[in-house]
């Protein structure tokens, strides 16, 4: 054993200039099994990313409805250059129906310029697939021209509709929404009055159905994420 | 005049002087015991005369605090509510006593789609980059001016 000792160190002796020089050699054998722990790491986590993705479709936020009839005509509600909504003008894309009214101090600008926000967010090809309408609930103040006006400060993009008290409860019944006109809190201001209402965001898909319903404070990402699953 | 009547009368007059020392020892105490640590309002569409003003009041003083009123120069009338959904309907009632109380140490949050100072009457939309000057008054803190920003978020 000493004999077998012995040769080794007479021969590591000139050896250790080399081991010296060797010494960076060896350290630097450590970034690279670093690395490769590294990447191995991120290609199990790639492919395990790839597996549950193809697995687990996306979640949505929104409730999803899984009937196909067509959605609801919105009959007498008109846009800003007269003409009435007509729901086929957006076949193809999506459309995000909204009802509010344009003295809404904070519901209405909380949801609109979450979802200007929610569409900025997309790629420019997808952001030109997605419409949203506002219809009033507030037929004494909003005409058409004045909801387009309030719609299109969130976004361009956004358009605004109106039309008398039938039409308006007539395509509020027919969408689930509920809308109560509440007395004027001042006598000598009959003008300042609030609308409680339903605050939701809905989507008419591609396929003309009503298919999804967010709730009013749902977040611009995961609205955006809905939004880019369903015109995916 | 009873001997009652007389030590009801002596009573009342040491309660409302007792009163009066503390509302003068709060008001020296903790004159800038409320601040404003966030005050901000979105930018306004051009119809519509409303705004939402969000002020968050944090009282480091030792005493609860309470907004009495609120008021705006560009504002007809400003009134604290707090949106309220129930289910997905937003209504939006103007808030309890409970709700306008800072307590000693706390912080009253307001938020979108929370409690917030409805604004009335804008006589012009509210435009990204202005300032307004708000007066709050608060039973202990007494009058405090906050500027609200005007930005999106
Ligand atoms: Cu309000």
């Amino acid at each position: 054993m000493t004999v077998q000792a012995d040769p080794r160190e007479s021969a590591d002796q000139p050896d250790q200039s080399d081991k010296v020089r060797g010494k960076p050699s060896g350290l630097g054998r450590w970034p690279k099994i670093l690395l490769g722990a590294v990447a191995a790491v991120l290609l199990v986590g790639l492919g395990f990313r790839i597996l549950v993705g193809s697995l687990n479709p996306h979640l949505y936020a929104g409730t999803v409805f899984q009937f196909d009839e067509p959605a609801a005509p919105l009959e007498g509600i008109y846009l800003a250059d007269g003409s009435e909504v007509d729901l086929t003008d957006y076949e193809g894309e999506l459309l995000l129906v909204f009802f509010g009214y344009t003295f809404c101090p904070d519901v209405c600008p909380t949801t609109l310029s979450g979802a200007a926000q929610a569409i900025e967010g997309l790629d420019a090809d997808t952001q030109e697939r997605v419409n949203l309408l506002m219809v009033s609930v507030d037929p004494t103040r909003d005409d058409p021209e004045t909801t387009n006006r309030y719609a299109q400060f969130f976004s361009p993009q956004f358009l605004g509709a109106s039309g008398d008290v039938a039409a308006i409860d007539r395509a509020a019944s027919l969408y689930g929404i509920y809308y109560d006109i509440r007395e004027p809190e001042a006598a000598d201001q009959p003008d300042n009055y609030l609308v409680d209402h339903t605050a939701t965001l809905m989507g008419i898909t591609p396929d003309g159905v009503l298919r999804i319903v967010w709730p009013p404070d749902i977040s611009p990402d995961l609205l955006r994420a809905d939004i880019a699953e369903l015109l995916s | 005049m009873s001997a009652g009547g007389l030590l009801g009368l002596v009573w009342r007059i040491v309660l409302v002087t007792g009163a009066a020392v503390l509302a003068l020892v709060a008001c020296s105490g903790s004159a800038d015991g409320v601040v404003a640590t966030d005050a901000w309002a979105r930018p306004t569409p051009p119809v519509g005369n409303t705004a939402a003003l969000y002020v968050s009041l944090k009282n480091s003083s030792r005493i609860d605090d309470q907004i009495i009123s609120a008021s705006a120069e560009v504002c007809q009338e400003l009134e604290l509510h707090q949106t309220v959904l129930t289910g997905d309907v937003s209504s939006m009632p103007a808030v309890e006593a409970d709700a306008m109380s800072i307590a000693a140490g706390g912080t009253l949050l307001m938020e979108p789609n929370g409690l917030h100072l409805m604004c009335l009457g804008l006589p012009a939309p509210l435009v990204e980059g202005e300032e307004l000057t708000l007066t709050l008054t608060l039973a202990q803190a007494g009058d405090i001016e906050v500027i609200v920003k005007v930005q999106q978020r």
